[in-house]
């Protein structure tokens, strides 16, 4: 069955058809959210509010654009409010003694399943830069559908992952150095 | 170069730098291709090689999937968090719902946010979610709400912590009822009565403190439609307090797009905009 097919049921009343979506979409949708916040509380955080939206609002999605890139939007626009608070709390953080400790500090070993490297190099662009990147170059979206997902014409699409290759290529340093290490998946 | 053909963008214009995204991709006719490369710089060169190096390593990393845990508490919690709004459509969740030190209480931490949804009902029951077959009776919304709510007072008993969230969610519904009903479930009548919305509450609600006025449904408020966005967070109904003076029935929406936010505040007669602020 269709995501449209299923989204038509799920407002028609069928509950097990918005399973059926969330079984269809969780991986992908938790891996962007985990790629943009690097941080997998963060990401299951963000995947279940991407969620509980398309739950809220499904009769909204009116099947102008694929279902995946209407969902997606709402996953990155979902991060991006995630960085937006963020980005607040370090500018008004507490005191470091008011710093709750956190027991399972240990987790953010795991934060994201890259490379280490790329994964540092992602940290350094600006949201803007690293959503377009993650959406083009990591999750092979074209670029007619990351300008959707992104709300910016394709244009701001090919800028936005020019500049992030960019910077990622100035993070990385040398590319060709052999000092590289290899690959995840050259086994 | 053919004088049929126009020039290139010059170097390090927007122009240019998609064209170079077009060369490093491949997505340039061949003709284009040997024209353009004719042409480029050292450093333009060297840019493609690493856009090239660089898409080729992303492209390649492993696939990101969540892990049986996460994936269990995930379902676990949208099917909890999905069935508790039933009846409540249109309630926006508490940030926080995940916890790394909660873990292994997953259940007591569902349990809570049904609680914090059930004292938001009271709002949303309480001014009608109009078009909503769920919410379509205000009276059976606030009586089951009600019902819902003294369960899960019972229940947060169990818990310290659930302890501790229920005397602020109770102090939260009584508030909240205090807020006038409307006749249509756009809000209309229930803006006569409600806070006077100024200025510094525009700027709160954009620095995402709570603004006076309490918080409605946007998707049911009157004048949404003139709101271009599916972007739409927040709605607030209120009296706008103009520079003479005089007081409008207004709708105040927070619009969030990317890192961008805005509100803008409309006169519910005729929708027309009071005020706009960005951020």
């Amino acid at each position: 069955m269709t995501d449209r097919e299923l989204i038509d049921r799920f407002v028609g009343g069928d509950q097990s058809a918005f399973t059926q979506l969330m079984q269809n979409h969780e991986d992908r949708v938790f891996g962007l959210c985990l790629r943009m916040l690097r941080d997998r509380t963060k990401a299951l955080d963000a995947t279940q509010e991407t969620f509980l939206t398309l739950y809220r609002k499904a009769d909204k999605y009116h099947g102008k654009s694929a279902f995946s890139t209407w969902l997606y939007r709402v996953a990155v626009n979902t991060c991006y409010d995630q960085l937006r608070k963020e980005k607040r709390k370090r500018a008004d953080a507490l005191p470091a003694h008011l710093d709750p400790i956190d027991p399972h500090v240990t987790d953010e070993m795991r934060a994201v399943e890259l490379r280490p490297d790329i994964e540092s190099a992602l940290a350094t662009l600006q949201p803007e830069f690293r959503s377009a990147v993650i959406l083009v170059d990591m999750e092979g979206h074209s670029l007619e559908t990351a300008a959707e997902m992104l709300a910016v014409p394709i244009g701001t699409v090919k800028s936005r992952v020019f500049r992030g290759r960019r910077i990622l290529a100035s993070s990385l340093g040398n590319l060709s150095n052999p000092s590289t290490p290899p690959r995840d998946d050259r086994g | 170069m053919s004088a049929d053909h126009p020039p290139f963008p010059e170097p390090n214009s927007p122009e240019r730098i998609e064209l170079l995204f077009d060369l490093a991709a491949g997505l340039l006719d061949e003709a284009t291709v040997e024209r353009f490369t004719a042409e480029l710089t050292e450093s333009e060169y060297q840019e493609i090689e690493d856009q090239r190096s660089v898409n080729a390593m992303l492209a390649t990393a492993p696939a990101v999937t969540m892990e049986d845990d996460e994936r269990a508490a995930l379902r676990e919690m949208i099917r909890s968090e999905a069935s508790s709004r039933t009846n409540l459509l249109g309630f926006k969740m508490p940030e926080r719902r995940w916890s790394r030190s909660n873990w292994a209480g997953i259940g007591g931490v569902a349990a809570s946010l049904l609680l914090v949804v059930v004292a938001g009902g009271f709002v949303l029951g309480g001014l009608g979610t109009a078009g909503d077959d769920a919410a379509s009776s205000v009276a059976a919304d606030a009586a089951a709400t009600t019902t819902m709510q003294a369960e899960m007072m019972e229940e947060s008993a169990a818990s310290d912590e659930d302890r501790s969230l229920s005397a602020p969610a109770t102090a939260a519904a009584e508030s909240l009822q205090a807020i006038p009903e409307p006749e249509d479930g756009s809000g209309v009548a229930a803006v006569e009565d409600v806070s006077v919305i100024r200025e510094s509450d525009v700027e709160d609600l954009l620095a995402e403190t709570p603004p006076g006025p309490r918080p409605y449904n946007p998707e049911n408020l009157l004048c949404r439609d003139e709101i271009d966005s599916e972007d739409v967070t927040f709605g607030y109904l209120g009296r706008w307090a103009d520079e003479s003076g005089d007081r409008l029935n207004a709708v105040m929406f927070k619009i969030e797009r990317g890192l961008e936010a805005s509100v803008q505040v409309l006169d519910t007669a005729d929708c027309s905009l009071l005020f706009e602020l960005d951020k």
